[in-house]
């Protein structure tokens, strides 16, 4: 007894004297909070330890999870109890969602840029972060949306020409008609999954000419009425629908699947809808199997990013997103003084120097926002990614950052289940249209009638909506 | 089961057959049935089999094989490969520990509480026992599902999201067990209690020296199903772990599917969730078996 | 009572040591102690019970009267709305009806099987019989995550897929079995059907081990037939493990979740959204905990009701 006494003491003296150094210092407490893909390797871990290394009377703390719903509800419960981390890496249209742009716990970073700094970012980055007449986030880098990543071999042997249509675009119908030339006994033209058609459908759509919003955000619905719907939709229902049970350009199975990048992998197809950063995860694993960490067959073929198609027919043309994705910064209740906030701003500065922005992009595998840092970026380095950085640069539009809320109903209670029929061919593209319309216009109008605040806020759409969404902006003011 | 007056070559439950008054082409018939019947059975029981089979053998092939048709069941060259992808590519170490950690801790604390409140309830008498019954009896009926909700709200509340606190002390509800041990402890017999109890032998002590004891078994039943109902869990785990490094081995396997088109360790994932209950349910089968029938089986 | 010499084990005439004092004789008494440690057992136990069991119950009767976003900061008292929404909903009633079809799709079959495979092991050697229980509860102890995971292998639509294999070499058809909605639901109950008998074989093996040989001497001697046999002899003796099959299978089926999420997330479109599932969406997909709260204290009303129909509609005649 009087043994553990004493050992209990000693550990206790052991532990104060250990803390006591800590505490006599008070370092100045940063918090940085980010969701991730994967969290072993994440750039932040190393960028954090070498700022704290070198800048000792500041601490950073950095607390990182995948991305999933409870981040941001754990942003809403921190904004809400008053203590929200001080710099958090954050889509728009995520922090829209537990209304911390609204928050006045939210920094106008616009108050802190320097004129080389926006003039590096460009006229259309501040532009597209401005919300409401403040800047909400310090711009890290682009999401320029999926594409088409396509089997460079197989469109040579089908003798299709890459480089007019990436210089050009391609509409509908010659996007229909590569699919069908391309589809051979093996393998098919084109191949998406359950999980991506619906985005897929909204990007075809919107370039078919239905106002819309961005794929991955869901639609705007300005004015709460509901946008998804005309000749457009119907356009884009029946490529998809005419692909699979027309041409057979594009497996039945579809809606069986739940991702469809093997499909391209194992050239089972020869075109996916996927983001730009195919090039690179192709690469890497070819790499790994190379070294023999994973076993499988390397896709061994020569990856190329085509545009979507566009359907002038229906008043489509070709238009691409346009959004950032950076750091938020809080204060906290109560605030904890300038000299904190000074911190920050130093803090953030660090993280987007060109090389630790660049360095930040490369292991994302996105495009950084400055134009300085471009030199650093891999993904840059790559000339399909860098064709697609320019052409997307030139056809983007406007794109409100984050979508309706009444949209999340729609999507799953009546696009989904109606997308999935139709991909079934279970109803022609026509019955589609009119039952998505004739459903979610009720909902819509339900969630209006409960939610009269929020309702407000999208009551008006932006100036000249939806021709600004509609054509590329003129080249970036 | 006896047969002492059967004819000899009888097997018990096999049918009545008064000698004599059965046709040749009832018996061919019924002799009919019953190899349909056992064909039946072996088919059922090869086709629960087959999943299993395919996720080890999965596990130890590369991943070229793995889709093949039809399918290899024995590697030609097994390969440690898969796992080794497995434990390189995320959390997998963490996501082990956090299982045989949280389970263990919420294992124990079952036995603990269920196994005194179950001997309470059954062997001790004191006011308010029925009421505590059947308290038993409703909490039995609310399933996770219809307090989720609130409970989510509040781990926000307790500052418990996403630490181990809120992956162990819900989990410390269980009426379910309670009604296990209240019944087990029912069938101990009183009379052992009772002349402890003339012995004047002080409560706790007549629990631990003379109640503990016997109540082995039970509690061995409890703890293997409370083990395994919880390494298997899947629902509250999933919404109230935020960050890879706090998800137990069964959620964190899901995270593993998205993102790899790689079957071969997502097998070797499985495999590594899988075995050890199939392990535990080998070694400890005939408790699972016996476990299973307090309730449900009258004696 | 006899004066005779104190020895230690005789207490039959010598109450325990009977102090004067009355408090510390109540402190004493028997019944005091007994019901102490009983408090003592029970507090912990119902302690948790309260804080994490009953008191979010009331509070999700509580919340289901809200319109309550936790992430919009937004909660008030909105009265029956929820309720009325969800009757209103079309998907909620789908969620229903697939639920409905699952449960009816799979306990009645689950149980007659079970029973009719414990039949089948009873006269085998009691190796075999532990052979066939271990098979036949593998899929019990594993959990639901891996088995869909393995699973997703065998519905796979290309015809690497096993069940498309098997289909393709008795020359049909590659089928898109989760990814259309007349297929994705009997996938998913075929599925069950060959992983969830297991613990109902097991529990039937031990009743009809517990029937005495006599009663079916008894039988043999009346010259009844093996239809009848089963009927008024067999079959009344197991009830009481049907009828825990039946309300443990309902009750587990209603409440479905694991398999759905990680096999289809409740597609194609919604026909595998079950009741579990939906209010999983409505509560952690769109964080309306209020409608999600209306949708819970509904299934525990499902829930709760056909158990006690079941039990009222078998339990006639069976003691516990």
């Amino acid at each position: 007894m009087k043994r553990a006494a004493a050992s209990l003491l000693t550990g206790a003296l052991l532990v104060t004297v250990a803390g006591a150094p800590a505490m006599a210092q008070e370092k100045d407490v940063i918090i940085l909070k980010s969701g991730t893909g994967v969290v072993s390797g994440h750039p932040f871990f190393e960028l954090v330890e070498t700022y704290n290394a070198e800048n000792p009377d500041v601490e950073v703390r950095l607390d990182i999870a995948p991305w999933s719903d409870e981040i941001w509800a754990s942003l809403g419960a921190g904004l809400a109890s008053g203590n929200p981390p001080d710099v958090m890496r954050v889509s728009i249209g995520g922090a829209a969602g537990q209304g911390a742009l609204q928050s006045p716990l939210l920094i106008d970073t616009s108050e802190y840029f320097t004129d080389e700094e926006k003039a590096d970012y460009g006229a259309g980055i501040i532009g597209s972060i401005d919300i409401g007449g403040s800047s909400v986030i310090w711009p890290q880098d682009l999401d320029w949306g999926t594409q088409l990543v396509a089997n460079g071999d197989m469109l040579e042997a089908a003798g299709i020409d890459v480089a007019k249509i990436q210089s050009e675009g391609w509409t509908f119908d010659e996007f229909k008609a590569a699919a069908k030339a391309l589809t051979t006994e093996d393998t098919y033209g084109f191949g998406t999954s359950a999980g991506y058609a619906e985005s897929l459908f909204l990007d075809l759509g919107w370039r078919a000419g239905t106002p819309d919003g961005s794929a991955n955000m869901g639609a705007y619905f300005w004015g709460n009425e509901f946008t998804l719907k005309g000749p457009g939709q119907v356009a884009a229902a029946t490529l998809l629908h005419d692909m699979m049970y027309v041409d057979e350009s594009m497996p039945k199975e579809v809606t069986g699947l739940q991702e469809h990048m093997p499909l391209l992998w194992s050239g089972r197809v020869a075109m996916i809808n996927y983001w730009h950063g195919a090039v690179g995860e192709i690469k890497a694993y070819n790499e790994s199997i190379e070294k023999g960490e994973v076993s499988g067959t390397p896709a061994d073929f020569n990856v190329v990013l085509l545009p979507y198609p566009y359907n002038p027919a229906t008043g489509g043309s070709e238009v691409n997103l346009n959004r950032v994705t950076g750091l938020a910064l809080f204060k906290q209740d109560p605030y904890k003084g300038d000299a904190h906030t000074q911190n920050v701003i130093d803090f953030v500065r660090y993280l987007t120097t060109p090389e630790n922005l660049a360095a930040f992009a490369n292991w994302e595998g996105t495009i950084p926002a400055k134009a300085s840092a471009a030199e650093f970026s891999t993904m840059l380095s790559e000339p399909q990614i860098a064709w697609w950085a320019d052409h997307a640069r030139d056809h983007a539009v406007y794109t409100f950052p984050y979508g309706h809320p009444g949209y999340a109903q729609v999507s799953s209670d009546v696009l989904g289940p109606n997308l999935t029929a139709l991909l079934n061919d279970e109803k022609t593209p026509e019955q589609f249209e009119a039952d998505v319309t004739a459903a979610a216009e009720p909902i819509l109008a339900t969630w209006v009638a409960s939610n009269a605040d929020t309702a407000a806020e999208w009551a008006t759409a932006p100036e000249g909506w939806p021709g600004i969404y509609l054509a590329p902006l003129a080249a970036n003011p | 089961m006896s047969s002492t007056s059967l004819a000899p070559g009888r097997v018990a439950g096999s049918g009545p057959d008064p000698v004599g008054t059965t046709s040749t082409a009832a018996r061919v018939v019924r002799g009919v049935v019953k190899v349909l019947s056992y064909t039946v059975l072996v088919l059922f029981a090869i086709a629960t089999l087959i999943p299993f089979i395919w996720m080890i053998s999965t596990a130890f092939k590369p991943n070229e094989l793995s889709m093949e048709m039809p399918p290899v069941f024995i590697p030609p060259e097994p390969t440690l490969k898969n796992f080794e992808v497995f434990f390189k590519q995320m959390n997998a170490w963490r996501w082990i520990f956090n299982s045989v950690v949280t389970v263990s801790i919420i294992t124990l604390g079952h036995v603990i509480l269920y196994t005194t409140a179950g001997y309470a309830l059954a062997k001790l008498s004191f006011p308010g026992r029925r009421l505590v019954f059947g308290m038993v009896i409703i909490a039995l009926t609310i399933p996770l599902y219809v307090i989720v909700v609130p409970l989510y709200q509040m781990m926000f509340q307790f500052g418990w999201m996403n630490t181990y606190a809120a992956l162990i002390i819900p989990a410390l509800v269980g009426p379910a067990n309670l009604f296990l041990m209240k019944q087990f402890m029912q069938t101990l017999p009183s009379s052992l209690i009772d002349s402890a109890r003339v012995d004047a032998c002080p409560e706790w002590r007549i629990f631990l020296r003379v109640v503990l004891p016997i109540a082995k078994p039970g509690i061995a039943v409890l703890a293997i199903f409370t083990f395994m109902g919880y390494w298997n869990g899947f629902f509250w785990p999933l919404i109230v772990t935020q960050t890879s490094e706090m998800r137990t081995l069964t959620v964190g396997l899901t995270s593993v599917r998205y993102g790899s088109f790689d079957y071969g360790s997502l097998m070797a994932g499985s495999l590594i969730a899988a075995a050890p209950m199939f392990l535990v349910f080998l070694i400890f089968q005939r408790y699972f078996l016996k476990g299973l029938t307090v309730g449900a089986v009258k004696g | 009572m006899t004066s005779t010499p104190a020895s230690g084990k005789d207490h039959a005439d010598r109450p325990p040591g009977r102090p004067r004092d009355p408090i510390r004789r109540l402190l004493q008494h028997r019944l005091y102690n007994e019901w102490f440690w009983a408090y003592l057992f029970l507090l912990p136990c119902l302690a948790i019970f309260v804080v994490f069991l009953v008191y979010p119950a009331m509070q999700s009767v509580v919340y289901s009267f809200e319109a309550f976003n936790p992430l919009q900061g937004e909660r008030r008292f909105i009265g029956l709305d929820n309720y009325a929404t969800l009757f209103r909903d079309p998907v909620w009633w789908t969620a229903i009806l697939n639920t409905l079809i699952f449960t009816l799709a799979t306990v009645p079959f689950s149980i007659a099987v079970s029973l009719g495979i414990a039949t089948l092991l009873m006269p085998l050697h009691s190796r075999l019989q532990t052979l066939f229980k271990t098979v036949f509860y593998m899929p019990g102890v594993t959990s639901a995550v891996v088995i869909g995971m393995v699973w997703l292998w065998i519905f796979y639509p290309f015809s690497e897929g096993l069940a498309n294999y098997v289909v393709e070499s008795l020359g049909g058809e590659r089928i898109n079995w989760l990814g259309r909605s007349a297929t994705a639901m009997p996938s998913i109950i075929l599925m069950t059907w060959l992983t969830g008998l297991g613990a109902a074989i097991v529990l039937y093996m031990a009743a009809l081990g517990n029937i005495p040989a006599s009663m079916y001497e008894a039988a043999d001697i009346d010259c009844a037939g093996s239809w009848t046999r089963f009927r008024k002899i067999t079959w009344p003796l197991i009830k009481p493990t049907t009828l825990y099959a039946a309300i443990i299978g309902t009750a587990g089926s209603f409440l479905v979740f694991d398999i759905v999420y990680s096999m289809t997330k409740g597609g194609p479109g919604t026909a595998t959204t079950t009741i579990v599932y939906r209010l999983y969406d409505i509560a952690f997909g769109r964080f309306e905990f209020g409608l999600a709260s209306a949708s819970a204290v509904l299934l525990a009303f499902l829930v709760v009701g056909f158990s006690v129909l079941q039990l009222r509609f078998f339990s006639t005649d069976v003691e516990y």
